[in-house]
């Protein structure tokens, strides 16, 4: 690998920022950002690589020969999780890893990756289809499962047009679970052959972050204590916003129906 | 035995719609659906034929789920992430949080506690099975590299 320019040097620890920040947001543990950053860091000629990840910030320093550039990525909230581009960012930090690339090739290999926005058609398919799935699965009947697909499907819009206008992700939380609790009541008042707890199981499924719960000990126990217990406290107070959500619809319908 | 078949199928379907929410490409949601089958059926083997409590079955379900992860990783060259987090998802216990709720609304507190109880000690067997996969697999990978003499970079 020839040696860098300064210049050259500022816009990889950019590149390595934003595959950092890629990473974290598609829902990788702080470890595989970190030894991503590090491999490939060292494979651009970098004599040390200082990395700091936690979930909310990235911290880097390339100790070149000649040369030391330092910079901060702060990170927010506005991920979802994405692995196919998660495993596109490590074939590509493998690539790296093998051979480097010149700089300007790899931010436009890094835009391509990064670029591509949540595919809605993906997000109708997967509410529609999980819900369907987890009420046949928790022993549900057919007018179960079409009716838990219908209000999958308005999971769906509620995340599509709700969840960008919340202050964040615990908002959304408690108003999506609060509105899909109400529905599901309803629907099992109407429809004798649904069962609401089926019903309402299914979307808490969907609901639950189940995947952050399971990456903060993932965390913890590879040794980032730090961003494990702060994604942790994360998860804990998300699933305290879906029973809230759940239990407020419960309590009001059921307040409702004693009037 | 068609209700345990129904399971199967649901949970199937139930984590590749997951995998459709967290955009897996296509032969790594089989793979991953595959798991979630597997993590179900070895949930179900140790709690009603084997008769194991919830928190033991719920930990070697997650640690079956993360080691065919691993495995499915090594051969098919992706992370292990991707098909973990779609195969542990019928795990979840969604249902045992539901019945909790449902009883502190009707305020049963001796209930709710009961499902609350559950749903925690299911949540942290499936946590750590994963966890203890995780270390082992990769306490295999470090004594494999360290047999081949291959620099790692600590």
């Amino acid at each position: 690998m020839e040696k860098l320019t300064v210049k050259q040097q500022e816009k990889l620890v950019q590149q390595l920022l934003k595959m950092g920040e890629n990473c974290i947001y598609s829902g990788a543990e702080i470890k595989r950002v970190e030894d991503m950053i590090n491999f490939t860091g060292y494979s651009y000629g970098a004599k040390n690589v200082n990395v700091f990840v936690i979930t909310s910030c990235i911290i880097l320093t390339l100790n070149f020969e000649d040369n030391q550039v330092t910079s901060t990525k702060r990170i927010r909230q506005f991920g979802y999780i994405d692995l196919t581009r998660l495993e596109k960012l490590n074939a590509l930090s493998r690539k790296l890893c093998k051979k480097p690339i010149g700089v300007d090739e790899l931010e436009t290999e890094v835009d391509k990756i990064v670029e591509c926005n949540q595919n809605m058609k993906e997000l109708f398919i997967g509410d529609l289809l999980s819900s369907g799935a987890f009420a046949l699965f928790f022993g549900g009947n057919l007018y179960d499962v079409i009716f838990a697909s219908l209000v999958g499907i308005l999971v769906f819009l509620m995340q599509k047009y709700i969840e960008p206008i919340c202050m964040n992700s615990m908002v959304f939380k408690f108003v999506g679970c609060f509105f899909t609790g109400l529905i599901t009541c309803f629907l099992a008042y109407l429809i004798p052959q649904c069962h609401q707890d089926i019903l309402t199981i299914a979307e808490v499924m969907l609901f639950i972050p189940g995947v952050m719960f399971t990456n903060s000990l993932r965390d913890t126990l590879l040794g980032d204590t730090l961003s494990g217990a702060l994604r942790f406290i994360e998860a804990t107070l998300l699933a305290g916003a879906v029973v809230f959500g759940f239990f407020a619809s419960m309590y009001i319908f059921k307040g409702l129906f004693l009037l | 035995m068609s209700g345990y078949l129904l399971k199967l199928i649901g949970a199937f379907f139930g984590s590749m719609g997951f995998g459709y929410l967290f955009h897996v490409r296509n032969r790594n949601l089989i793979i991953g659906s595959i798991g979630g089958v597997i993590g179900i059926v070895i949930y179900l083997l140790c709690t009603d034929m084997l008769k194991i409590n919830v928190f033991m079955s719920s930990f070697i379900a997650g640690f079956g789920c993360d080691l065919y992860s691993e495995i499915m990783a090594r051969v098919f060259k992706a992370p292990s992430t991707t098909f973990f987090m779609v195969a542990f998802l019928p795990l979840v216990p969604g249902g045992s949080l539901y019945y909790c709720i449902e009883n502190i609304v009707s305020q049963n507190s001796a209930l709710a506690i009961q499902f609350g109880i559950k749903t925690f000690l299911t949540a942290l067997g499936i946590a750590l099975g994963m966890s203890v996969g995780w270390a082992l697999c990769d306490l295999l990978r470090k004594i494999g590299s360290i047999r081949k003499n291959r620099l790692y970079i600590k």
